[in-house]
């Protein structure tokens, strides 16, 4: 009986692999290796390692993103606590708050960061937030404490609370309960969340332009000013392989702590917790988040709302219902809010089936497929989007492979970032399946499929969404390579508030809050909707 | 597992392989700058297209690409047109901003993402005259466009519009507002000024390329005055526009001489004329080409493109959609360009040629003048 899962599984595994590789090989990795091979000479290299500027933005760029993502883990830690081991009244609408974050394109958060400085009169003060590090990082831990959020209020109800209960009965306090039973078994979710937030921030580009300048480079703008704006290929390509080099060291210090979870497989759906949280602990998580995620947001709604003759909602008239005045007509904006939602969805679909596959490698019981896997799976998001881009563009235009104008290589590119998240987040609650479970299934004669449907899909249903959430932000955003592609001309979102951003005019700039605001609203609902399903099927269960 | 193992050193190998043959395939020499001693405008000798009727009839059903910057939109219905008359369809291709779609068309270099490409200005000319980007062509059109803008007299590049890069600042504001851009470092405007980084942003090398132009070898004087005067500095219009500008923290800031003309356009509630005005002496000239991309499939259906984008029936709707004047002479200026444009007879025009040698020399200095 045996033997029989075993090749059942070897087979699923061989094209599992080979599937995963081939996406990657054609998307990823032949596109950049053509673009980094560009700078690959030993002076180019020599003469990167002498200049100071660019040692600066080396060492600017590893420690500004080690303490934004340290410092997004903890905060996220403090209030996923809160969110998974309470219930309150509008803790749903708190969860997707933390979310909203994520999509909003970097102009808009950075603007309505500087008008924040603005308003608390920071300018001239330590805790000045325009062209300063710190700036920087309170942005990346906006930007990024979702993800830690999202990640560990998917694996967080998982784990073994018996022991916490236990040591409880056993006198232990909180904090020893805290740090030697919970944090532990969080530690895979922790390392996921940290290593996807130390990517963001490594690579982080519209933030450290906007709020930083360029007196506070990165090896990301900094690959970006010589590759787009200086077209010296060969410094940017240089600068790639670094930051590729970074990132794979960061990964598998990473790896190194994945491997080594308790497996429990904890499928109720009311879990008594070793302590509850206090009431004030649960006004201060609520007060925090208002405040620093909604703050932004409340900001952009006021000015989405302000017009000349005072509040009114004529800017949102004109998007929707206007759209056809003769001065508008050339933004398009109906037509961007359903391309949005097309391409947002497909990018949705390709990063969900390809991650979940690629999950399953991550949890291989070889040791060798999944360091591997884990480190190859998250690179898209640790490379440069404009070397991404320019790669495709040169890579992707002979023979079969000409495809780098067609319009499905935007929703590829975005489904190819949206897979690493996919992947780790679903990995870190197929590792809590107990094998014992799948082993008596298919001892009863159960189907691979079946054994999938009935054991695997319910238990991994709210990560895997809590991914594909994810890779629908990412998508609507336009984040990364997307940017350095060639696209038809079809409006999104993003595009149409750059473009009104960019004509002056006091109902231009009132229109791109207001499609902000809609662009917020929109991630808000789908995201609410994914996570409403996601919790119907645990409970199905 | 054993199986799994095998497979997994094999799938590894084969991606190094890959990467090694991606690296050997190294076409950089596409990429090199083959003539940095001469001037990019000299004849590079790649031959010229020649539209013939013959092949004007046999277009028809073609479909072929048009390359534009990120901010470009498209006048309703102008291509459409052009199908009609020509039985072409065309594709509208957007990249980022413009160095960087300049950047991938050098990249690119003879195997094109489009066939046509809009927009490449005066700054970033060079960067593709010097690796072949175009194919040579003169349009029917090209004695009608003005005479000073066509830098590429051996057709490369078409010029396509022109926008001038100018000081603007809130007409209420200032009593006795400034007239030139040498009263800018007068203190009365200390802590009024707000521009953007030149090496992110098109306005904001429009001012400094200005500068130079004004001030000769004092440039770099006037930038020290500006920094004591307490100019702030962003890395986009659309920050320097919108927050320091809109906000009134700051009440001047580099924008572009058709800017007016849009606040009166996008005013709401409507507004009997313009809240800004420019300093006119100050402009630095912005000229957009067009040209078809070298190794296209269809050169014919590309000239004809090139045709279409400076007649005058095109030249006439693109101000009021992308607020840049038009190349074409014979144009007619939309109604409301003529009542609120201000007129810039003496704005500086430099060189593509001196633009490219120094381009990287002017911005570090500034870098290290203005910002460290």
């Amino acid at each position: 009986m045996n033997s029989r899962v075993f090749t059942r599984s070897n087979r699923a595994n061989l094209i599992a692999i080979l599937s995963v590789l081939t996406f990657y090989i054609i998307f990823f990795f032949y596109p950049i290796g053509k673009i980094l091979s560009v700078g690959f000479t030993l002076s180019s290299f020599e003469e990167a390692f002498t200049s100071v500027s660019l040692r600066k933005a080396l060492w600017f760029t590893i420690w500004q993103a080690t303490i934004s993502s340290a410092l997004s883990v903890v905060i996220g830690l403090c209030i996923s606590s809160v969110f998974v081991k309470s219930e309150f009244r509008f803790k749903r609408f708190l969860e997707g708050l933390t979310f909203i974050p994520f999509v909003m394109p970097t102009v808009v958060v950075a603007s309505a960061f500087i008008s924040v400085n603005e308003l608390l009169k920071l300018d001239g003060t330590p805790l000045n937030l325009q062209g300063s590090a710190l700036g920087i990082i309170v942005a990346h831990i906006f930007f990024n404490t979702s993800i830690v959020v999202r990640t560990l209020t998917s694996t967080w109800p998982m784990i073994d609370f018996e022991s916490e209960q236990a040591a409880q009965t056993l006198g232990a306090s909180k904090l020893r309960i805290f740090f030697q039973i919970t944090l532990p078994q969080l530690k895979s979710g922790l390392m996921s969340a940290a290593s996807l937030a130390f990517l963001f921030t490594f690579t982080s580009f519209g933030v450290i332009l906007i709020l930083g300048g360029l007196g506070k480079a990165t090896i990301e703008t900094e690959i970006w000013r010589y590759a787009t704006q200086r077209t010296e290929f060969e410094t940017a390509a240089v600068l790639g392989i670094v930051q590729l080099l970074v990132v794979v060291a960061m990964l598998t210090i990473n790896n190194k702590f994945l491997t080594t979870d308790n497996i429990n497989t904890n499928l109720r759906s009311k879990v008594q917790y070793a302590h509850s949280v206090s009431k004030f602990r649960k006004l201060v998580n609520s007060i925090f988040i208002l405040g620093f995620f909604g703050f932004p947001f409340l900001v952009l709604l006021e000015r989405s709302l302000s017009t000349p003759t005072g509040h009114s909602f004529a800017y949102y008239k004109q998007l929707l219902w206007e759209n056809s005045d003769e001065r508008f007509a050339i933004f398009g904006t109906r037509k961007a809010i359903l391309n949005s939602l097309i391409w947002g969805s497909l990018a949705m679909v390709i990063a969900t089936v390809v991650g979940l596959i690629a999950a399953y490698l991550l949890t291989n019981k070889s040791k060798s497929i999944s360091l591997f896997s884990g480190i190859f799976l998250l690179l898209p998001l640790g490379v440069s989007g404009v070397l991404l881009g320019f790669g495709i563009l040169i890579s992707l235009n002979t023979g079969y492979f000409d495809f780098r104008s067609e319009w499905w290589i935007i929703p590829v590119a975005q489904g190819l970032l949206g897979v690493g998240i996919v992947a780790r987040i679903s990995s870190n609650a197929i590792k809590k399946i107990d094998p014992n479970i799948r082993h008596a299934a298919s001892t009863l004669g159960a189907s691979s499929f079946l054994i999938w449907r009935r054991i695997d899909c319910p238990i991994i249903s709210k990560a895997v969404i809590a991914g594909s959430a994810f890779s629908f932000a990412l998508a609507l955003g336009e984040f990364g390579a997307t940017s350095f592609l060639v696209r038809p001309q079809r409006p999104t979102i993003p595009t149409t508030i750059f473009n009104l951003l960019g004509r002056p005019g006091s109902s231009t700039f009132g229109q791109a809050m207001a499609l902000s605001v809609i662009l917020a609203v929109i991630t808000w609902l789908v995201v609410s909707l994914l996570d409403r399903s996601g919790s119907l099927s645990t409970n199905d269960f | 597992m054993k199986f799994i193992q095998n497979l997994l050193k094999f799938t590894v190998l084969t991606a190094l392989i890959l990467f090694t043959l991606a690296s050997c395939s190294n076409n950089s020499s596409e990429v090199s700058e083959n003539q940095k001693s001469q001037s990019c405008l000299d004849d590079s000798g790649l031959s010229k297209f020649e539209l013939t009727d013959q092949s004007k009839n046999s277009v028809r059903g073609e479909s072929i690409d048009l390359v534009v910057y990120d901010a470009f939109l498209a006048p309703e219905g102008a291509f459409e047109r052009f199908t009609d008359e020509t039985g072409i369809t065309v594709n509208i291709l957007t990249t980022a901003d413009t160095g960087t779609m300049v950047s991938q068309a050098v990249l690119t270099s003879g195997d094109p993402v489009g066939d046509v490409m809009f927009g490449i200005d005066n700054t970033f000319l060079c960067r593709a005259l010097n690796n072949d980007v175009f194919l040579p062509y003169m349009p029917s059109t090209w004695n009608q466009l003005l005479d000073p803008l066509k830098l590429d007299r051996i057709g490369r590049v078409t010029p396509v519009n022109y926008g001038d890069i100018c000081i603007n600042y809130w007409k209420g504001h200032f009593e006795v507002p400034p007239t030139s851009i040498a009263d800018l470092t007068n203190s009365r405007f200390s802590s009024e000024i707000v521009t953007q980084n030149p090496e992110t942003s098109a306005p904001g090398m429009g001012f400094l390329l200005a500068s130079i132009a004004t001030f000769g070898d004092d440039w770099e004087d006037f930038w020290r005055e500006l920094r004591a005067n307490d100019i702030a500095i962003r890395s986009g219009w659309s920050e320097a526009y919108y927050e320091d500008f809109y906000s009134k923290e700051r009440n001047i800031v580099t924008s572009y001489a058709t800017s007016p003309v849009a606040e009166y356009i996008f005013a709401d509630p409507p507004v009997e004329s313009p809240p800004t005005a420019i300093i006119a002496d100050s402009c630095f000239r912005s000229v957009e080409f067009t040209g078809i991309l070298r190794g296209t499939d269809s050169p014919a259906a590309s000239a004809l493109l090139v045709d279409f984008l400076t007649s005058v029936y095109f030249q006439e709707l693109i101000p009021e959609t992308n607020f840049v004047l038009p190349a074409n002479e014979n144009a007619q200026l939309p109604e409301v360009f003529n009542l609120f444009l201000e007129k810039v007879p003496n704005a500086v025009l430099i060189s593509p040629d001196l633009i490219d040698t120094n381009r990287n020399i002017w911005t570090e200095r500034w870098t290290e003048l203005v910002l460290r």
